[in-house]
């Protein structure tokens, strides 16, 4: 629902571990200055995605990858044992959790009984939900940035 | 095998964390395993498991 041309972030936020990297990367590919926005020198997404995917191809990261949904995290004797929901096992000496927190949209129960009724209250990052077709008037409930960001795009278009 | 390190969720906490491990030479590539539903994504913003 959200788009944006540039990170809300400067430049020194990215994957890599040195800094600078991103600005450097920029300036190896001759990018225009017109990539980087403002005082704080926002990278545009479009960028930062072609630097975390030169970081991820230098890495070969490639061949670390395995596409799964890990469901089971266990401790047997001096190893962990991570099972995915497809049934493969993997043993590690140590466990890093990055899973953050969007994978299950967080609806609370006042919402969800309204949401029942009314098919029309949305979470910003329900994929089915289609704001373009949202009629006023419409209620944000929250304030932070993503609300901000998205209400701009219905009150300038 | 028994891998060094296994991180789960290949976002942008977890490709940053493989990175650095990497590129500090705490791990090679063959020792790690990076486990996530997508196949590999590497741009901020959520995503959503279907
Ligand atoms: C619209 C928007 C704009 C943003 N803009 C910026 C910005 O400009 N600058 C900035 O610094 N930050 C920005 N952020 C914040 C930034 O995207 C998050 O802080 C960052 O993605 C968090 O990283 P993460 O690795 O914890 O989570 P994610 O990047 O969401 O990664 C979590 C990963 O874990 C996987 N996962 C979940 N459960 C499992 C499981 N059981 N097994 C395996 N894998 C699993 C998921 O598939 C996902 O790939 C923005 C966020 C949003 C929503």
């Amino acid at each position: 629902m959200i788009e944006m041309k540039f990170l809300r972030s400067p430049s020194v936020h990215h994957l890599d571990v040195e800094p600078f990297s991103l600005r450097k990367y920029a300036d190896d590919q001759n990018r225009k200055k017109s990539d980087f926005y403002g005082v704080y020198k926002r990278p545009s997404l479009e960028l930062f995605n072609e630097h975390s995917q030169a970081l991820f191809r230098n890495l070969n990261m490639k061949s670390c990858w395995h596409q799964g949904f890990v469901n089971g995290v266990d401790r047997e004797d001096a190893s962990w044992t991570i099972s995915t929901v497809a049934g493969n096992r993997f043993k590690t000496k140590n466990v890093v959790l990055a899973l953050s927190v969007n994978g299950q949209l967080n609806i609370p129960e006042w919402a969800s009984n309204l949401e029942a009724h009314s098919h029309q209250l949305f979470h910003i990052y329900d994929e089915a939900a289609d704001l373009t077709k949202m009629k006023p008037s419409i209620a944000v409930v929250g304030g932070g940035i993503s609300a901000a960001h998205l209400v701009i795009s219905p009150s300038s278009g | 095998m028994i891998y060094e390190w296994i991180v789960v969720g290949g976002g942008i906490q977890g490709c940053t964390i493989a990175a650095f491990l990497m590129k500090n030479n705490k791990v090679s590539a063959s020792q790690l395993l990076i486990i996530d539903p997508m196949k590999h994504r590497y741009t901020v913003g959520p995503r959503q498991q279907k």
